[in-house]
């Protein structure tokens, strides 16, 4: 992000620090993702297995990042944008750390199971994966450009990404009851799929942070979850 | 909503040729305190010492616009400016008591001012602004010893309860805390949370954490001109104006 200099030349050095770590923690969380996504596809459990090993890289990214934030909160007491971006960098960081799980999570259950996956609901998983990639590449593009348009435009993204949700939620319902032997495949499913809407609401929850940073505006999410307008049906009458 | 207690229009200030400060209009709300911030040399002590007529006090300073303490016009020569600043009484940046006790430094204003008749009413108002201005406990033992014999903090703290025994409506203070440590600044912004319920404040300082910290409403000076006012909230997480923007987040000054 391009903002006028401050006097002090270390205070820029740091805010551009830590505008690198979150660059940084971004693109790992990014590439994590696609790679958990692979390993899915391909059945790679070798592949799988390295993904959550590479977690620890960002866990320990994520704890230096939060220390070099409390040190310039403690060391500038940051005002207006300054403060506003340090305020969202520390809740992003914590995000983006949290996304980094769920793509673990992704690998973890690929590593596991050793079963025949039903073609289609693992075609469309992977299809709403690669949207949610997009989803974390423009969010991380709209930090690069402290651009609080763009970032609300990422914002809005994830309403397609529910509805995706939604759609294969349904599906593997459907396949789990009408074929009950799929029960444990299509459950995995069900948890990694969760696991991608789950990236979605925290790319989400970065936007807000970085449309905050940038505008001094909050942008809330006060849509209520959808999800149990699938579930509910199936409750017993 | 707050009531208005002082309210500024269009005031013009010149230092003979000098302008140091353009049409600034501003109002400051009853019972609150008021932080003016700035670069050094923007005009925000200046304009302080409007408020209490202190520029009289400098031969060259020329004072025009319009000043309204509660409704009635200030600026004007048939105004009584004793009686004025009995009502606004003034901190300054160096404590500065009077080289007398520190039971005297209190009683001064009220004796000069006639406000009390007897004896027994003037201790009790000595002790009431000690205690208000949170100094009686470190000093009822030693009420004849010299102000001066005070830490700087107490010294600062003696000055504001000067300033309150003549019961006046609005403190103004220009930065207060400058010469003090951290510990003694802590006090004394304590005691302005505590002095806001009673008096309207109108504090200068430099210092942007202390004005976020203890005002309602902030105003921002650069170059003689009034650039922004508003909630002290906003104006630290998301000013208006750009160069409030850089001047507080430490870009400019």
């Amino acid at each position: 992000m391009e903002q006028d200099k401050h006097i002090v030349k270390s205070y820029d050095d740091e805010m551009k620090e830590i505008n690198n770590n979150i660059l940084d923690i971004g693109s790992l969380v990014e590439n994590q993702l696609k790679r958990a996504l692979n390993a899915l596809k391909n059945q790679d459990t070798a592949l799988a297995e390295k993904v959550i090993e590479d977690d620890n890289i960002i866990d320990e990214k994520f704890r230096q990042l939060d220390q070099n934030l409390v040190l310039i909160l403690g060391k500038r007491q940051p005002m207006a944008m300054d403060l506003r971006t340090i305020f969202s960098a520390i809740k992003m960081n914590k995000d983006l750390e949290r996304l980094g799980d769920h793509a673990t999570n992704i690998a973890k259950r690929t590593s596991m199971i050793d079963l025949v996956l039903p073609e289609k609901p693992v075609r469309d998983i992977l299809r709403m994966g690669e949207h949610v990639q997009i989803m974390i590449g423009k969010v991380i593009q709209s930090f690069v450009n402290f651009s609080a348009e763009e970032a609300k435009a990422v914002w809005n993204m994830d309403e397609e990404i529910d509805d995706e949700y939604l759609g294969i939620l349904r599906q593997l319902l459907t396949y789990m009851m009408e074929e009950p032997k799929r029960i444990s495949a299509c459950t995995n499913l069900l948890y990694m799929v969760k696991d991608l809407e789950r990236v979605g609401d925290y790319v989400q929850n970065i936007a807000e942070d970085i449309y905050y940073a940038v505008s001094g505006e909050p942008l809330y999410n006060d849509t209520p979850d959808r999800q149990w307008e699938v579930i509910k049906p199936l409750k017993k009458k | 909503m707050s009531n208005i207690k002082v309210s500024t229009k269009n005031v013009n200030v010149h230092y003979g040729t000098k302008q140091a400060l353009h049409q600034v209009t501003l109002d400051i709300n009853e019972k609150e305190v008021t932080a003016l911030i700035g670069p050094s040399g923007c005009g925000k002590s200046t304009f302080l010492r409007c408020i209490n007529r202190m520029n009289d006090l400098i031969d060259i300073c020329k004072v025009d616009g319009s000043i309204t303490v509660d409704n009635e016009e200030i600026i004007s020569d048939e105004v009584d400016v004793v009686s004025l600043r009995s009502k606004i009484g003034m901190v300054f940046q160096k404590p500065n008591p009077f080289p007398k006790s520190i039971f005297d430094n209190v009683a001064y204003g009220p004796t000069i001012h006639g406000i009390v008749d007897t004896k027994s009413d003037l201790q009790e108002i000595v002790h009431s602004s000690l205690k208000r201005a949170g100094l009686l406990k470190e000093v009822k033992d030693r009420l004849h010893e010299p102000g001066t014999s005070l830490s700087g903090g107490q010294q600062q703290r003696l000055c504001i309860a000067r300033a309150i025994a003549v019961n006046p409506d609005i403190i103004l203070m220009d930065e207060p805390c400058s010469a003090l440590d951290p510990i003694a600044t802590a006090t004394i912004e304590e005691l302005i949370d505590e002095l806001k319920n009673k008096y309207t404040i109108v504090i200068v300082t430099h210092s942007m954490q202390q004005a976020a910290r203890v005002s309602q409403r902030t105003g921002f000076f650069h170059l003689g001109e009034l650039v922004e006012t508003g909630e002290t909230q906003k104006i630290f997480t998301n000013p208006d104006n750009e160069k409030t923007q850089g001047y507080i987040t430490g870009r400019f000054g």
